[in-house]
């Protein structure tokens, strides 16, 4: 053995990352950059694969057949039994909520989703007029303590009151600034949220479409937090399946042969997006392709 | 890390009124006006003689290379990396995209014409395949076969060494034992053998901690990984990119697969950008699928991520368009206006300068639905023109479109 001194250099952090647990499930706590030993006291990255509650809704074909000729609590249970770390329900509802439309949502939530294991993403419809009337209901019918997504600097006022009652995990959204990400986490610490019930979400772009900015995002908020800064040490949350699958790379086969055959080039799609964020220090990534998870589970 | 100015004049005379202060031998008129050019690197060190040894220690300390630049072939280098993350400057030299061949492959003819062949334009960037990693006892006859400049050969003799090993206390020994011989030039690879990809980043980010912060020799060159053969191609995906985030300067496929070299460059071309120059297309009118005069008129921003997702959309479409993309200095719809980039006035002169009534029958302009707020005051500025608010998402344009072509 000879003398690594000279050029080893660990990385010198002041402050882990927050912990957080959902029902038994550890996440954060990262003291750097994944993949280190150094991080040694830090959650794994966690895949969450996300299903929505209407296919019929804004989904790409190439994810609708995957689960064609299914209903939503054989999905369900599918995603419960694969290998990913979380299951998330996207509540992508868009009409005005009817009276009809919240009972059916709170039957699903009793019956159906009450039945999953796994932990649990509830997530809103990412509109602000729906989110503020759906994620209540979401945070007072959930089976069990969940990561409700998510509120954002118009919606947090609503949203962070009923998150903190019934002591589910929020992800808090920011369009890719680390003030913003900050200011946010505060008004919502104020607003009666505990600081470590708290997820960052950097509202970042899918690959080719800005991913690099999320990325850098990603990077400096770790770094504040290693730092030393307690208002950014919260896990990160990226919902790069749903980026991804804007991009129409993943989602059109309208490219020349040199683009690749579609159906890997999908998967691919998603895929890279999901490890280079991981890279930069994502603690969950949630995924629309069951098949990505599979990949990126077996490599982490 | 690079000395400042004034950390350069606190060892000067100068700043100690010290026997020599201000003696104008370097042929500035003060230690400071030579401290602030030798920051600068405009002048030598040499020209001071009253300068201590410990800053020459430490200038000689930061003047040492960060990482080598390798020459891979006469027009491709690799290395050259200054900083451990892209927001604090910019990475330098693109990941270096190879492709395992073995010259002893019955089908290495048709393996190599199709990795020639290969290539795709994507926001102004080329993609095609860098290199080949030739192997096998047929390696003279396989480098004439491919002989292209375009695309390098690894290995090569005649520009660099390299230095094999299992992790990164074998490569440091490996490289040491290179740079005794008198070696400049060397490769590190990696080998990948059965570790996982935790310990695979780990050893990248160790040795490129090496380079960039500790400026160690025998660690300040570009190391290459090539991925082991019994990963499929969703794998090597999900490796590869892991590799181009965390510190490989080249990466080493095994099979050529158009849709994983797409995917992996796209993410390259994202994770090499400027971080701090927002990417911008030129200002002018575009044309979508051979518009006619009557084809509808859409308008945004210059940045380049809002033009290429409107682009998008727009030669999805079974009919013809046009974009009229406006100078604002790559920001993106909402920052440009709010930065005084989006005025009505600059609208109307652009759309005016671009000579867009000429080119069309049509006498709509749709904007953005971001910045609906601003239809009456562009409205005002361009009373020739009936502007129409269109939408908020670029994916949301082809229905808007549609239903405007029932009305």
């Amino acid at each position: 053995m000879h003398n690594t001194d000279s050029y080893i250099v660990n990385f010198n952090i002041k402050e882990q990352n927050r912990t957080t647990s959902l029902s038994g499930t550890k996440i954060g706590g990262a003291s750097s950059f994944p993949f280190m030993k150094e991080n040694e006291n830090s959650a794994k990255p966690l895949i969450a694969l996300e299903i929505p509650y209407n296919f019929a809704n804004g989904y790409p074909d190439i994810i609708k057949e995957k689960w064609q000729g299914k209903s939503l609590p054989q999905i369900l249970h599918e995603a419960d039994c694969s290998n990913a770390d979380i299951i998330s329900i996207k509540f992508n509802v868009s009409n005005d909520l009817s009276e009809k439309e919240i009972s059916g949502i709170k039957d699903f939530l009793k019956n159906t989703v009450s039945k999953i294991e796994k932990p649990l993403i509830l997530r809103g419809a990412n509109n602000n007029s729906i989110d503020i009337k759906l994620l209540p209901i979401l945070a007072e019918n959930a089976p069990k303590e969940c990561i409700i997504a998510f509120a954002d600097e118009e919606t947090y006022e609503y949203i962070v009151p009923y998150a903190a009652k019934y002591n589910h995990i929020l992800v808090l959204r920011t369009p890719i600034d680390i003030n913003l990400a900050k200011e946010l986490n505060i008004l919502s610490i104020d607003k009666g949220i505990n600081p470590d019930r708290i997820l960052i979400d950097p509202d970042m772009g899918g690959l080719g479409y800005g991913l690099d900015y999320g990325y850098s995002i990603i990077e400096k908020i770790k770094q504040a937090a290693f730092d030393g800064d307690t208002m950014l040490n919260m896990p990160i949350i990226a919902f790069i399946g749903e980026e991804s699958y804007r991009a129409k790379e993943a989602k059109t086969d309208a490219f020349s042969k040199d683009w690749g055959d579609f159906e890997q080039r999908t998967v691919m799609w998603e895929i890279s997006g999901a490890s280079a964020i991981i890279s930069a220090g994502a603690d969950i990534v949630v995924l629309w392709n069951p098949e990505s998870v599979k990949v990126l589970k077996g490599i982490i | 890390m690079e000395l400042t100015g004034l950390q350069i004049f606190k060892y000067l005379p100068g700043a100690k009124k010290a026997e020599g202060t201000n003696c104008k031998k370097c042929g500035c008129p003060t230690c400071m006006a030579y401290a602030l050019k030798l920051a600068k690197k405009q002048i030598g060190i040499e020209k001071c003689p009253h300068i201590p040894d410990e800053l020459k220690e430490k200038f000689s300390e930061a003047s040492k290379i960060q990482q080598y630049e390798i020459k891979l072939s006469n027009e491709l280098v690799t290395g050259g990396e200054t900083v451990m993350f892209r927001h604090d400057k910019t990475f330098v030299n693109k990941t270096v995209i190879a492709i395992h061949l073995d010259s002893d492959d019955a089908d290495f003819d048709t393996k190599l014409e199709k990795i020639k062949n290969y290539h795709i334009e994507r926001i102004g960037e080329t993609f095609k395949v860098d290199a080949i990693y030739l192997t096998g006892t047929n390696k003279d006859l396989a480098r004439k076969k491919i002989q292209n400049e375009n695309i390098a050969v690894i290995p090569d003799d005649s520009l660099y060494s390299i230095a094999k090993g299992n992790n990164i206390e074998e490569l440091e020994q490996e490289s040491k034992r290179l740079l005794e011989q008198g070696q400049k030039s060397i490769i590190l690879e990696l080998a990948y053998d059965n570790k996982s990809t935790a310990e695979i980043a780990e050893q990248l980010t160790y040795i490129r901690r090496a380079a960039i912060i500790k400026r160690y020799e025998p660690l300040t060159y570009p190391v290459m990984v090539k991925l082991p053969q019994n990963m499929d191609n969703l794998q090597a995906c999900a490796v590869a990119s892991l590799l181009v985030c965390r510190y490989a300067n080249i990466v080493v496929l095994n099979d050529f697969n158009e849709a994983l070299l797409t995917t992996l460059f796209t993410l390259r071309q994202n994770i090499y950008t400027n971080p701090q120059k927002p990417l911008q297309v030129e200002a002018k009118i575009y044309e979508f699928n051979e518009p006619d005069r009557n084809a509808p008129v859409l308008l945004t921003t210059n940045f380049a991520l809002t033009y290429f997702a409107v682009a998008g959309e727009l030669e999805s479409l079974p009919c013809g368009s046009y974009l009229v993309v406006t100078p604002s200095d790559g920001m993106s719809v909402l920052t440009a206006w709010s930065a005084d980039k989006f005025t009505a006035d600059l609208v109307a002169k652009s759309v005016k300068d671009f000579e867009l009534a000429k080119k069309v029958d049509t006498r709509s302009i749709i904007i953005p639905g971001l910045l609906s707020h601003m239809k009456d005051e562009l409205q005002e500025a361009m009373p020739e023109w009936n502007i129409v608010t269109g939408t908020i998402e670029a994916c949301q344009i082809p229905e808007f479109l549609k239903s405007r072509e029932s009305l």
